[in-house]
């Protein structure tokens, strides 16, 4: 297990230096300049020049990507342009912000989602079943940060009972989880819905049931485990999608996390900055693929055989 | 509920009726109300934005100082903006940016992930771990955020959101195109058709596309709606199309800052992407079902 | 004419002193409040210190703030952004505190200089203190001085250091002669007390890790980072050995009526007047749209309100580049896009209005130096769509045949942008907007070929020739100025005007500038602070940004923010 999770993690590496490499000539080609707009309207173009041969902008395209390569491998993602403090300190700082309110959402919507859809499956193709499935999927059609707006709304300006901005205590985060979740929930509730009504018919449940056993345990203890495996696969693809989520939810609660941090970036070309929200964004994302795929092995007995005999064979 | 167990049934025998089951899920979709209701709206929507200018009372960028704010009244059905232009007709013009976004960037992601995934499917080895290497490198970070850093190189407007949106969807299709080719790869026409000495360009595009068909079908239809609503966010953001266009991300963000007073300036043109974006969603919903029909048990 | 709007806004809000005053008379009834100085600066202080001493015995333990923006830098030499035009003077002294915008040499309080003298034209003896040491006990003599204008040169990105000083000649410790490049209003008070200028010590700077300068740098100001989120909440504290000892001798800038100041960044404008509603924070600075909810020509019951004046000018230029645009080669279609313009309907397609916002009738803000009273109301391009239709006629082109591309920025209301392109539309031209993001705009105003007209924001800190000089000023630019005028008539007049600065040398560049055509000053908007109503003044730097520590606050004053 230890060696495939070591493998696994091994295989991240060469992935984070092409996600390096693609950003930083994505950047390298965005147009606008950060001096320009550090140095404002007074500054002539010598001046300017100067600034520019500072920071190294003024090298050509494969120095200025080598030498922020060598940086990466020393885990040196280098220095805010604008805020002259070092980007690795800085995401570091802001990425428990990000986490929490990515794992909150992802929490939330298992935590509301999966119920749903169990529902669903029960009573599938009943009245409640298609009312439920639309509005799941109406919360899916929905912009999550015009949901957010009319939340602050309600919530924040003419009830108000939470805050509406800003990071402190978990009230800070109901709203922004909400309306980060809510695309998601209808994801979660159908596969959980489909994959229920499989195992619902499968023998074993069937079997459970005529022995008389309560139906609340047929469903959670019997019927759900087996159902799991494609729930996770969803609930893995819609931690990442969340986390991209919350670049647009942050700005929208002014979250100090690492989506607002890179979208003042790319305003003010603070290269370096981007490029390393966006590394860092992608190794959690692969971090979390492994941790579903642990999950996998976890709940699925079968995989985890497959595991421990590659690593025989190995 | 027998009649589609038996339709089902009959469809699963028949594994090669796929090319032909345009016709199928048509028909399978006009039987789904949910479905047709969203055709329909995303249809009307389309036609108006072309007509809206001739049959509006107002024109969509008429300046009218006096009635800044108005709310919804008889004059004005979804009231008027911050500089009075009517809501209603800039929403009924702005929808042909809305639906041409959402429909053009996942043509963008389908041609070229399926020739992608075709590529890379069909003939495997080097050249699949290649392109598949690369597509994880796009796939590696969030969507949204390949969607920004794209529209941050190519700047804000119209075509480059579409090509934004559009390139940051291609990883999806070719993965679901090569995985489709990969099941059909294998099978007996193929085979048959390279014994006879079918060129490879004519075997992927007589055969292996057309049979691998039917997901693409599911997964435009349900691309067109995630991709309205990554537009909207770009827009949001500030990074996709900009006012005074009134494209509806775009008039949402510069309605942000009257929410408080004039709600509807932000209701109004977040209900419109909702509820294009739920056609869509009804639309590739009932396609899939249509095709999947393990779900409609 | 700084009087007047002075005393204009003081009378409409019946409310505290408004920093743009040019002078003391400007807010007369408020001098208790003393923000500002006369020529016996000292005296002046002392009015503010008393002040501060009486709040003093009830000096407030705490007060939060909202911040506008989140990407700032408050290391000694950080990059200059909005945060640090509210706070740098908080942390990190000058030599020199600028009382209020605009204040000349004479008007400013003596901070860590003693003394400031004129020596002649472009030299200045100054005198600093002999007591002076950083919140970390650090001496602060000559040789501070000069390693920070050093640095704040090489690493804040201050140009204007550059443009304006040749270099410091050390006599002592505490003695120095300024040896300026050049001379003129706004010159030696640029170098003498910009809120960009801060000093720290040169030892303890280069000793200091990363993590010290940016987290708990020595401070030469009357404030210490007690903590510092990035991108959410900066802590400040009253430094309890403050260096200055003598009451007497405090200037604006390092009292301390508050002994810890919270920022908290909230950066959308709605969101900080909700959290003023919701109790949250004591104050902050919001946009027009929000005004409103605080003020109805005076402020609500619950809250004050100070509107200072704006000075930033939000400007049309027209490119002058001869070939690269139809406008710079026809007088004609210049004047049609000028009279076209309606500078008032623009204000209130951005959402503007009289109390938020003012009509500008010069490419200046009236809050400036030298702005002239007469200028207001005067014939300055006045919105004459007639004129502009026959002016556009008169060039000899169909209606449409015109195409211009108006240059501006993603963060500019969409209604202004909608009302200019209505204007030039109703003259005859057709109109296409190049609407980019700060970045790129930056990129492409310098470049000719990319636009005809360009909408900008333009400020200067304080005399309205500074304004002129940094936009005209062919020494600043590699194609002429901000619109690649290349008219020397233009560049004589300016640097009579900017070295000089006499009434009529102003009145004679302003004249220039209407008769070429190139450049219409549309409007600018005010500052608008708001907060609790226990809070009775706030006071603004010299920079026209809330300068919280100098706030007054009611008897017991007790901050809302948790």
């Amino acid at each position: 297990m230890i060696r495939y999770i070591g493998k696994r993690l091994l295989q991240m590496i060469p992935i984070l230096l092409t996600v390096a490499i693609l950003i930083f000539t994505l950047m390298y080609f965005v147009p606008g300049d950060p001096v320009e707009i550090m140095l404002g309207d007074t500054a002539t173009p010598e001046q300017i020049a100067a600034a520019r041969a500072k920071f190294g902008l003024d090298k050509p395209y494969l120095i200025r990507l080598w030498n922020y390569l060598v940086g990466i491998v020393h885990l040196d993602f280098g220095t805010s342009y604008l805020q002259g403090s070092s980007v690795a300190s800085e995401l570091f700082l802001r990425f428990p912000r990000t986490l929490t309110l990515a794992s909150l959402s992802i929490l939330f919507t298992i935590v509301v989602g999966i119920p749903i859809g169990i529902q669903c499956a029960i009573h599938a193709n009943k009245l409640s079943d298609k009312i439920w499935m639309f509005l799941t999927m109406l919360g899916n059609s929905m912009p999550g940060f015009w949901l957010a707006l009319l939340l602050v709304i309600l919530f924040s300006v003419k009830l108000g009972l939470l805050p509406s901005n800003g990071t402190g205590g978990l009230e800070y985060y109901i709203l922004p989880v909400v309306a980060n979740s809510i695309g998601s929930l209808a994801d979660i509730a159908r596969q959980t819905r489909s994959s229920m009504l499989e195992v619902i018919r499968s023998d074993y449940v069937v079997t459970a049931r005529a022995k008389g056993l309560p139906e609340k345990e047929v469903i959670w203890k019997h019927a759900l485990p087996n159902a799991l495996i494609p729930i996770i696969t969803v609930c893995g693809s819609r931690f990442g999608f969340m986390l991209g989520g919350t670049v647009i939810i942050e700005s929208v609660f002014s979250i100090p996390g690492i989506g607002m941090y890179m979208v003042n970036g790319i305003n003010s070309r603070d290269y370096p900055v981007v490029q390393g929200s966006i590394i860092y964004i992608a190794f959690i994302f692969a971090f979390i693929m492994l941790i579903t795929d642990l999950i996998y092995a976890y709940v699925d007995p079968r995989i985890k055989a497959q595991y421990v005999k590659s690593v025989k064979k190995a | 509920m027998e009649k589609i167990k038996t339709s089902s049934a009959a469809k699963r025998s028949g594994e090669n009726d796929k090319p032909g089951s345009l016709p199928y899920i048509w028909r399978r979709l006009k039987k789904n109300p949910g479905a047709m209701l969203g055709l329909i709206f995303v249809t009307v929507l389309f036609l108006l934005s072309f007509v809206s200018p001739f049959i509006c009372r107002y024109d969509y960028q008429e300046i009218v100082m006096k009635s800044r704010f108005t709310l919804p009244c008889m004059e004005h059905l979804l009231g008027c903006d911050e500089v009075g232009r009517d809501i209603l007709s800039r929403i009924l013009y702005g929808a042909k940016y809305t639906l041409s976004i959402g429909v053009l960037s996942v043509v963008v992601s389908c041609i070229l992930g399926v020739i992608l995934g075709a590529v890379a499917g069909y003939f495997g080895g080097k050249i699949d771990t290649l392109i598949m290497r690369f597509l994880d490198v796009f796939q590696a970070f969030p969507n949204i955020l390949l969607a920004i850093a794209i529209s941050a190189v190519l700047g804000a407007g119209f075509d480059k959101v579409i090509y934004a949106i559009g390139i940051s969807g291609i990883p999806g299709f070719a993965r679901m195109m090569r995985a489709n080719i990969l099941t059909v790869r294998n099978s007996e026409f193929i085979e048959a058709a390279t014994s006879i000495n079918c060129s490879t360009f004519r075997i992927i595009v007589h055969h292996v596309i057309p049979n691998a068909i039917s997901p693409l079908i599911v997964q435009v239809a349900m691309g067109i709606a995630s991709a309205a609503l990554s537009a909207s966010g770009l827009s949001f953001l500030g990074f996709g199309v900009q006012a005074p266009t009134p494209e509806w991300g775009a008039m949402l963000a510069s309605a942000r800052g009257y929410m408080r007073d004039y709600p509807h300036m932000v209701i109004i043109p977040g209900l419109f992407i909702m509820m294009t974006v739920l056609s869509f969603n009804l639309v590739g919903d009932a396609i899939r079902d249509a095709l999947d029909p393990k779900l409609r048990d | 004419m700084k009087k007047i709007s002075g005393a204009i806004l003081a009378a409409a809000l019946s409310i505290s002193l408004i920093g743009c005053g040019g002078n003391a008379s400007g807010s007369g009834a408020n001098s208790a409040a003393g923000a500002s100085g006369g020529q016996s600066g000292g005296a002046a202080q002392n009015g503010t210190g008393a002040a501060a001493g009486t709040a003093a015995s009830g000096q407030v333990d705490k007060v939060v703030v909202g911040l506008t923006a989140s990407s700032f830098d408050v290391s000694p030499f950080g990059t200059n952004s909005i945060p640090r035009q509210w706070l740098a003077q908080n942390l990190y002294g000058s030599l020199y505190c600028m009382p209020y915008y605009g204040a000349t040499l004479e008007e400013m309080e003596p901070w860590l200089a003693k003394s400031i003298e004129k020596v002649d034209d472009t030299t200045y003896s100054v005198e600093l203190y002999d007591y002076i040491h950083d919140s970390k006990g650090n001496a602060i003599t000559s040789e501070d001085i000069v390693f920070s204008y050093e640095h704040l040169f090489t690493d804040a990105q201050e140009t204007r250091i550059n443009t304006y000083l040749d270099y410091i000649e050390v006599v002592d410790d505490q003695h120095m002669l300024f040896h300026l490049k050049k001379y003129g209003p706004g010159v030696m008070e640029f170098l003498a007390g910009n809120y960009t200028l801060t000093i720290c010590d040169k030892d303890w700077f280069e000793g200091a890790s990363e993590e010290e300068r940016m987290n708990d740098p020595a401070v030469t100001g009357a404030y210490k980072i007690a903590s510092y989120t990035p991108g959410a909440e900066l802590v400040l504290e009253a430094v309890e050995d403050y260096w200055q000892t003598d009451e007497s001798l405090r200037c604006s800038a390092d009292t301390q009526n508050v002994k810890t100041i919270q920022y908290k960044v909230i950066t959308e404008n709605s969101m900080r007047s909700i959290a003023l509603e919701n109790h949250e924070i004591d104050a902050t600075v919001v946009d027009a749209s929000e005004l409103k909810r605080f003020y109805d020509g005076s402020a609500l019951p619950g809250w004050n309100v100070n509107i200072t004046g704006g000075v930033f000018c939000n400007t049309i230029f027209v490119n002058m580049d001869s070939g690269k645009s139809p406008l710079a080669d026809d007088e004609n279609l210049r004047k049609a896009v000028l009279y076209a313009l309606d500078s008032e309907s623009i204000m209130y397609g951005g959402d503007y209005d009289e109390s938020t916002a003012e009509v500008c009738y010069s490419f200046g803000t009236s809050a400036m130096n030298g702005y002239q009273e007469s200028w207001v109301g005067s014939d300055y391009w006045g919105y004459d769509p007639a004129k502009a239709k026959e002016c556009y006629q008169a060039s000899g082109h169909a209606d449409g045949q015109v195409t211009i591309r108006l240059l501006s920025r993603t963060s500019i209301a969409d209604g202004i942008h909608s009302v200019i392109i209505a204007n030039l539309q109703a003259a005859g031209f057709k109109v296409e907007l190049l609407s980019y993001d700060q970045a790129l705009f930056n990129s492409y105003k310098n470049d000719s070929s990319q636009w005809d007209l360009i909408l900008d924001n333009k400020g200067a800190t304080g005399p309205i020739v500074s304004c002129w000089d940094n936009n005209f000023n062919p020494a600043g630019y590699t194609n002429g100025s901000v619109c690649f005028t290349h008219d020397d008539h233009l560049t004589e007049l300016l640097t009579k005007a900017t070295t000089e600065g006499s009434t009529e040398d102003i009145q004679a560049f302003h004249e220039y500038l209407k008769e070429i055509a190139c450049v219409k000053g549309l409007f600018t908007t005010y500052n608008l602070m708001i907060a609790q109503d226990g809070i009775l003044e706030q006071k603004v730097n010299g920079n026209m940004m809330p300068r919280v520590n100098a706030y007054v606050f009611a008897e017991g004053y007790q901050s809302v923010g948790k």
